[in-house]
Formats: C-alpha cells, structure tokens, sequence
C-alpha cells in the first residue's frame, strides 16, 4: 500500500502545536534529574552508618551501666523480701511472738538495715517490752500482767498460747 | 556521533542531543508537558543507571529513544489506573467535569494525539513532524517497514475521524517520490 502524504498546512499545524505546547527549555545537563538522583546515593550510606554506630553504642553504655553501675538504693527492699521468704520457709513461732515481731518497730528498723543477720535479731530479744514501738501493739496495755507477756514473748519454744490473754481472739 | 559507555561526559552530550526531540514525542504521547517533562527525566534516570552497561550496537539516540517510550507507555498506563480510581471514588457525586484550564489549553490535535496508542503516535511524530522516512523509522522502533507503514495508517485513519477528512492524506503523485523535508538539527540520521 503506498504511504500517503499530509499536506503541508496540517504538517505546519502540527509542528505549530508540538512547539508551542512543548517548548524547548533543555535545562543544563547539571539540573538534570540524573545529575540530582546520583549524588544523595553515598551520603545515605554513611547516614545509615552512622545512625547504626550511635543506637550501638547507646545500647552498650546502658548494659554497662546497668551491670557495673553503683548499687541500687532499694536494695533492702529485695532482701526483705527474702527474709521474709526465709521466716516462712523456719518453723512456725509461738503467735505472740508473731505479733510481736510484726509490731515491733525493731522489725521496721531492721527492715531498713541491709543486712538479715540484724532484722533477725529482734525477734530473738527477749525484752521486747523495752523497745520503744511496744507503745503501738495494743495488746501489752491491755494485759494486765505485761510481765507475763513478756515472759511468754521470751519463751520462744512454748507453745502455749493459753497463757496470753490475746491467743484466744487471735486464735480462734 | 559515537558515545563511549559509562563516560559521564558522553552522557550528558547525549541529553543535550536527545531532550529537544524525546520531549516533543512524549508531549505528544502523553498530552501535556509537564507529564512530558517528567517522563523525560525519568527516562534519562533509568539510561544513566544502565548506562555503564550500554553496548553501542545500536546507536545511543535509539536505546534513550526506546527507554523513554517505555516510560511514556507507563506513565499512561498508570494515569489511565488513576482516573479509574478516580471514576470509582467519585461514584455517585455529581461529577466535577474536566479542568477547564486544562480543556483550554489542550487543542484537539494534542488531544487526538494523546488518544492514540503510544507506538503509533511516536511513528507520526516521528514522520509528519520530524521528517524519517518509514525505513529510519523501523530501523528505529526495531520494527519492520511494513509495520511502521500501519502505524501511520492507523494514525491517520484515528484522526481523519476526529478532526476532518483531510488528516487522512493524499496518495503521492509520483510512485518514485522522495520527500525532502528538513530536520531539526539533533535527528535520528545523525546518530
């Protein structure tokens, strides 16, 4: 099939229209989007570099600090805990001398003590009526006979409860 | 004009030599000159990241040629996506129409040029405007004569529907007749 020509005025016009609708604006080889493209591809390779420099050293200043650092202040608070754990793992004491070592101020005193071997102490005191903080237990008020409590309170191996006024209640 | 693969000098004679002419073929592709532009660059992009690897079996003009038509089909391709989204979001709305700067400025050339299919429209650019005769275009496209002379047939068929009887052309009066048309100065013989 033979090519067919346009004739020359719709050439023009078509010339016309490329032109004007796409002007020529070559912009310089250096605006070029190639040109832009290509240099950001280096730098974003260090940047990722050394953003994972810094959360690697962050993250090994916080294991040393945590494993090397001073010790903590609360620690008695996890000692306690333990001891607690040790006083119900020992044979059951005698209930007044449970009320007694919960009460004392000795205990809260030896609680703030690092150290077990001192919270232990006051529970195997046996003048507790000494101790300032015997004013909270209401019990030694009411009893007529402290003296007596307080010997029950030294006799750490009777098991007899009869013999405080306050077993019963306590007890049943 | 030979060009030496990877050489960034080279490459940005080659921008120099092949913007004019590849931004005049999308404008007609893709119908607007911003889309044009920006397919442009974006062909350039992809050459200059191949272009370590570019053999020149082939001249250098054809493979941005081939690479920015390539971008132009996706480009139209991804618009044609996008105004489908657009119909299915606006399903029910009263329609906003089309942007009348865009109608305004747009002729109806430019417009039954951007309708064609992208291969057809770059051959009739490349004939009516630019001046090839269909066996650079071939040799061009990587097609044959014969298809090239479809193409054209079917570009002009497209438009004489559109806009007037006249787009269909006249048969030549001689059958040994050679048309001499002059070029722009960055062409494909010169590759």
């Amino acid at each position: 099939m033979p090519d067919r020509e346009l004739a020359e005025e719709l050439k023009a016009r078509l010339s016309a229209e490329l032109r004007s609708g796409a002007p020529l604006r070559t912009p310089l080889a250096s605006q070029a989007r190639y040109a832009t493209a290509a240099a950001p591809a280096v730098p974003r390779r260090s940047v990722h570099g050394r953003l994972l420099v810094v959360v690697v050293a962050s993250l090994a200043v916080l294991v040393v600090a945590a494993l090397a650092g001073p010790p903590q202040p609360r620690a008695w608070l996890v000692q306690s805990v333990g001891n607690i754990a040790g006083d119900r793992g020992a044979p059951s004491p005698s209930p007044a001398n449970q009320t007694q070592s919960t009460s004392s101020p000795s205990d809260t005193s030896s609680d703030q003590s690092p150290s077990p071997a001192t919270a232990t102490v006051p529970r195997e005191s046996p003048e507790p009526v000494e101790s300032p903080g015997s004013h909270e237990s209401p019990e030694p008020t009411q009893s007529p006979s402290g003296g007596e409590t307080s010997g029950g309170d030294g006799d750490h191996s009777s098991p007899t409860p009869s013999a405080s006024p306050t077993d019963g209640g306590s007890g049943g | 004009m030979t060009y030496k693969p990877g050489d960034r000098d080279d490459f940005d004679r080659l921008y120099r030599a092949c913007y004019p002419r590849l931004l005049r073929i999308l404008f007609a592709v893709t119908g607007d000159s911003a889309s044009a532009e920006d397919c442009v660059q974006e062909a350039f992009v992809r050459a200059f990241a191949a272009w370590p690897r570019f053999r020149p079996e082939k001249p250098a003009e054809a493979w941005i040629h081939q690479i920015a038509i390539n971008t132009a089909i996706s480009y139209r391709r991804r618009a044609r996506l996008r105004g489908i989204g657009e119909v299915m979001r606006r399903l029910g709305r009263p329609g906003a129409g089309a942007d009348p700067a865009e109608t305004a400025t747009r002729s109806d050339l430019i417009e039954a040029l951007a309708a064609l299919p992208p291969r057809v429209a770059v051959d009739f650019v490349l004939r009516y405007h630019h001046g090839y005769n269909n066996r650079e275009i071939a040799r061009f496209d990587g097609v044959s004569e014969r298809t090239v002379g479809a193409r054209l047939a079917q570009a002009r068929e497209e438009l004489a529907r559109r806009l007037g009887p006249a787009w269909r052309g006249e048969l030549p009066t001689s059958p040994t007749h050679s048309v001499v048309i002059p070029r722009e100065p960055t062409g494909l013989g010169d590759a």
